[in-house]
């Protein structure tokens, strides 16, 4: 697929997988014909490892943080690398740019690999999904540190690595983020508006993740207008209510594209269906209108 | 019908599970004979109440110089990929010094909960990862919730089907010695880097009723423990970081049974497997 678009990566990162032993075997470590390296196979229960382990959670709280959702290094073992596992890109240490080693903290010693984007995903009790609660690249809090198209490559060689035909994903609804899932496919929402979570301005997504779906995200496919039903405005809390009050009636509803920013308003596109009636994409998807992430 | 350390929990407090809908298909609702007595659907917004209040447990139980679970967390590393087991009272049932401990409103209602155990699935089939067990037993004396913390965890496997579990704890913990109830542990880790404190060990069994049944204190089950080979210190790091390096070459260890307390050092049974 159009992977070579984004060869530039390539030429200074490369891929990793943080997995426990039992783990790492079960995975893709060719996901759309990238090996990953045997050597960046990272077990997180081994000594040797503490450096870059540290610096993946640095990465993470660079990102997240000013979000207000850091997390804690017993969640980082406990709830990540414990359960599921990791997958992302690194850059060498000794290849890096002084003000690079700088904003992320490299030991001067340190010459191993340093990550730059970070994908984290681990099953669900039904099996039927898996859940990434993480997806973030160095880019966003330092751009330049990586080449543009990281974050995008990231999610959809996670996706191939961790084999998986549904994704569940959390996400603020002014996050970028969701325009980037919404690249996969039409997003039902699980939940719209979540008291449950710090932000409750959160949605909870499902989304299906055939080849089909990460050819569609590499490209950067859009759907048309056509295939909107409505607008979701990200901003009101009233409107996101209501939303999650119709899901809870039952009604089945999609984001089918990345949201349209006009001045300060974020639009998020919307699918209405009835039960057992499928979403879908529009007819005339290509490269008219492109989400970058 | 089980029996226990403490069976009048079982009368007193009613059992829950925080569960999504999909979730909830593969949950044992009435796990060694008892139901179930309520489903909290996460995703539904009429369940931010028992959220709330299931943080606030977790607040009561390690305070905030313990390791408290932001919601983010309790959402995205709980409620949607696993479940959450435990019993609870309802508002009515509870004393004003209760109350005021949840900052309950005066119109509140709805369950409370007094234990929680969260477990999540891992890669591997019947695998599941255990990462808070509380209980308000030691903040609420006066209940005689005595053995609650044991309880709940034995019953949250049962209901959630385990086969294997593996957790994670601290070997200053004062909980350690609630994990070796369930029998001898095998150590994957014996000092921990990636985790917030390295001093840190990953153990692991097999979950059988008997195990369980041995956890809740049934008198009828024994459970099999190997003489210990040897003790590690709670307080030598480098005894932790010797392990583990032989734990990394291959050697497997198990953690034997309760720590004992000598001069002031807490002690815990290690013994070397075949």
């Amino acid at each position: 697929m159009s992977i070579r678009h984004y060869r530039r990566i390539f030429e200074s990162c490369e891929p990793y997988l943080v997995a426990r032993r039992g783990v790492a075997d079960r995975l893709d470590r060719e996901p759309l014909g990238v090996p990953i390296p045997p050597a960046n196979v990272i077990d997180p229960q081994r000594l040797g490892n503490r450096t870059f382990l540290r610096l993946l959670q640095f990465v993470n709280d660079l990102t997240y943080g000013p979000l207000g959702l850091p997390m804690p290094d017993w969640v980082f073992y406990d709830c990540a690398v414990m359960p599921g596992a990791v997958f992302g890109f690194a850059r060498r240490a000794d290849e890096l740019e002084p003000w690079f080693r700088r904003a992320l903290e490299v030991p001067d010693d340190y010459r191993g690999l340093v990550p730059v984007s970070i994908y984290i995903c681990i099953p669900t009790v039904s099996r039927d999904a898996a859940l990434v609660y993480t997806l973030c690249s160095a880019n966003q809090v330092a751009v330049g540190i990586a080449p543009e198209g990281l974050w995008r490559l990231t999610l959809a060689l996670g996706i191939r690595a961790f084999r998986l035909h549904h994704m569940m994903a959390v996400s603020q609804w002014r996050s970028s983020q969701l325009g980037l899932f919404a690249g996969l496919g039409p997003l039902e929402l699980v939940s719209a508006w979540t008291p449950a979570h710090d932000n409750p301005a959160t949605c909870t997504v499902r989304v299906a993740t055939p080849e089909s779906a990460v050819d569609r995200l590499l490209r950067g496919d859009v759907t048309g207008a056509e295939g909107i039903d409505a607008y979701v405005d990200a901003d009101d809390f009233d409107a996101l209510r209501r939303l999650q009050a119709r899901i809870e009636a039952g009604t089945r509803i999609a984001i089918v594209g990345p949201a349209e920013i006009r001045g300060a308003t974020t639009r998020v596109p919307l699918q209405y269906r009835d039960a057992g009636t499928p979403f879908e994409l529009g007819t005339d998807l290509g490269y008219t209108r492109r989400f970058q992430g | 019908m089980i029996r226990t350390d403490n069976d009048s929990l079982f009368a007193r407090l009613q059992t829950y599970v925080v569960a999504t809908p999909r979730n909830a298909e593969h949950l044992d609702r009435a796990p060694f004979g008892v139901e179930v007595d309520a489903i909290i659907d996460p995703l539904r917004t009429d369940s931010a109440p028992f959220l709330d209040r299931l943080q606030r447990l977790d607040v009561l139980c390690f305070g905030p110089e313990g390791m408290p679970m932001p919601k983010w967390v309790f959402f995205d590393c709980a409620e949607l990929p696993g479940f959450t087991y435990g019993f609870a009272l309802p508002v009515g049932a509870l004393t004003d010094h209760e109350r005021a401990a949840f900052r309950l409103a005066d119109d509140a209602t709805g369950l409370v909960p007094f234990s929680v155990y969260i477990s999540i699935p891992m890669f591997e089939d019947g695998a599941w990862f255990g990462h808070n067990l509380a209980s308000l037993n030691r903040t609420f004396p006066d209940r005689d919730l005595h053995h609650l913390a044991s309880i709940t965890k034995a019953m949250a496997l049962k209901a959630f089907r385990v086969r294997h579990f593996v957790g994670a704890t601290q070997w200053k913990s004062n909980a350690l010695h609630i994990h070796t109830r369930f029998g001898p542990l095998a150590l994957d880790t014996a000092f921990t880097p990636a985790h917030s404190t390295a001093e840190t060990l990953t153990y692991a069994f097999e979950v059988t009723d008997e195990a369980l049944r041995a956890a809740m204190g049934d008198p009828d089950v024994k459970l099999d423990r190997p003489a210990p080979d040897f003790e590690l210190d709670a307080d030598d790091v480098e005894a932790m970081k010797r392990l583990q390096r032989e734990i990394e070459r291959g050697a497997r260890y198990q953690l034997v049974g309760r720590p004992r307390v000598h001069d002031g050092r807490r002690l815990h049974p290690i013994a070397r497997c075949d």
